[in-house]
């Protein structure tokens, strides 16, 4: 899956590189300054044959602006895990193990899909984290959808 | 002055247009109409006139035919409108109603064990009528890793229910053998653009390198 802030961080990077505006780097690709802007802030991302014309532009591969060949480890904000990277980029990355951190601690960060996402990867035993200092942050029907019995589910995890 | 009979919601108003005669022009059931003006506007317009068919009659032929290709142009134009206001309405109805069915399903998913969300994913398949309205990307979260597969396979086989909205639930072995087939020209409508973003390193350069031969 592909970071959206990380591609903006280098899109940014190597505009300023070639000393160009947002103005001028827009024209250069037939899109508005407002498009630019938002893959820049990592709102979105551009599209394949954009990210080839960017690639012709800044003299680098479409790898390097995609950060395809870059580790897949991240470190995180605790107190705020999606600063800095697209949400959904840092949710795979905790189910791989790619990021470490406490899920119990940082669960309410999560909006509801997203907690329903993590549980489901809890369920299918893909993710590991304390189920008892989780369980009780867990609202009924989160409880209910992990098993309903704690005791049952760590005996079937362990 | 000329009159326009507007239906609104079942309540008959009489509208002014300009014009020389008293005319009152019948049958012209527009419903419901996005009019500028506020209602008051249309209460306060003259509803009790009597109708005058004699008057009707003596309109020349040119302003008649003007007035009827006016009235056609008007009432096609709100028919569109309705239309667009009754989609929006479905939409809104099955997003936010709690009485909607994909409301009701999400309410009792989490409570139903896997074997039952399992039979109504394959009653789904079957196209059972009773599950022809469910929102399929949000029950996505509760169904298992190969009903998901199964589930976004379908909708984009079948161009149905948006199949890229229900992206981050599909496993990336799925994905992968998404790419293979469009690489070999299976899904020429797929949108590669809002594919790329959700795919593994290997198969994003598979794509880039295969778009870039095309």
């Amino acid at each position: 899956m592909i970071d959206f802030v990380r591609v903006g961080n280098n899109i940014s990077k190597y505009r300023k590189l070639l000393n160009l505006s947002q103005d001028q780097l827009a024209e250069r690709l037939y899109v508005t300054r407002q498009a630019l802007s938002k893959w820049e802030n990592g709102v979105s991302i551009p599209s394949i044959d954009t990210l080839l014309a960017l690639s012709k532009i800044f003299q680098v591969s479409f790898e390097e602006i995609l950060s395809l060949n870059e580790s897949s480890d991240l470190i995180v904000d605790e107190s705020n895990i999606f600063s800095g990277h697209e949400r959904n980029y840092v949710i795979q990355k905790i189910i791989k193990g790619n990021i470490e951190i406490k899920l119990e601690d940082v669960f309410y960060q999560f909006s509801p899909s997203e907690r329903l996402t993590m549980l489901k990867a809890i369920k299918e035993q893909k993710f590991n984290c304390n189920l008892f200092e989780l369980w009780v942050k867990l609202t009924p029907s989160e409880q209910k959808f992990l098993g309903g019995n704690l005791y049952e589910i760590q005996k079937s995890h362990y | 002055m000329k009159f326009k009979k507007v239906i609104i919601n079942g309540e008959t108003f009489y509208q002014e247009l300009p014009g020389e005669d008293t005319t009152i022009i019948e049958d012209e059931v527009i419903d419901p109409i996005v009019e500028e003006e506020p209602e008051e506007t249309l209460n306060n317009s003259v509803n009790d006139k009597k109708e005058d068919k004699e008057e009707k009659k003596e309109e020349p032929k040119e302003e008649k035919n003007s007035r009827i290709d006016f009235n056609d142009i008007m009432g096609n134009i709100f028919k569109e409108v309705k239309s667009g206001f009754n989609q929006m309405g479905d939409f809104i109805d099955r997003s936010f109603n709690p009485k909607s069915k994909t409301s009701k399903f999400l309410r009792i998913l989490p409570f139903m064990e896997e074997d039952d969300i399992h039979e109504i994913v394959n009653k789904i398949f079957e196209d059972d009528a009773e599950f022809k309205d469910l929102n399929l990307a949000e029950i996505m979260p509760f169904l298992s890793n190969e009903d998901c597969d199964r589930v976004f396979m379908r909708a984009l086989d079948n161009n149905v229910s948006n199949p890229m909205s229900m992206i981050h639930f599909v496993s990336e072995d799925c994905l992968t053998k998404l790419v293979d087939k469009y690489i070999e020209g299976k899904y020429p409508k797929l949108d590669s653009d809002k594919l790329y973003p959700f795919l593994k390193s290997e198969d994003v350069k598979r794509i880039f390198y295969y778009e870039l031969k095309k």
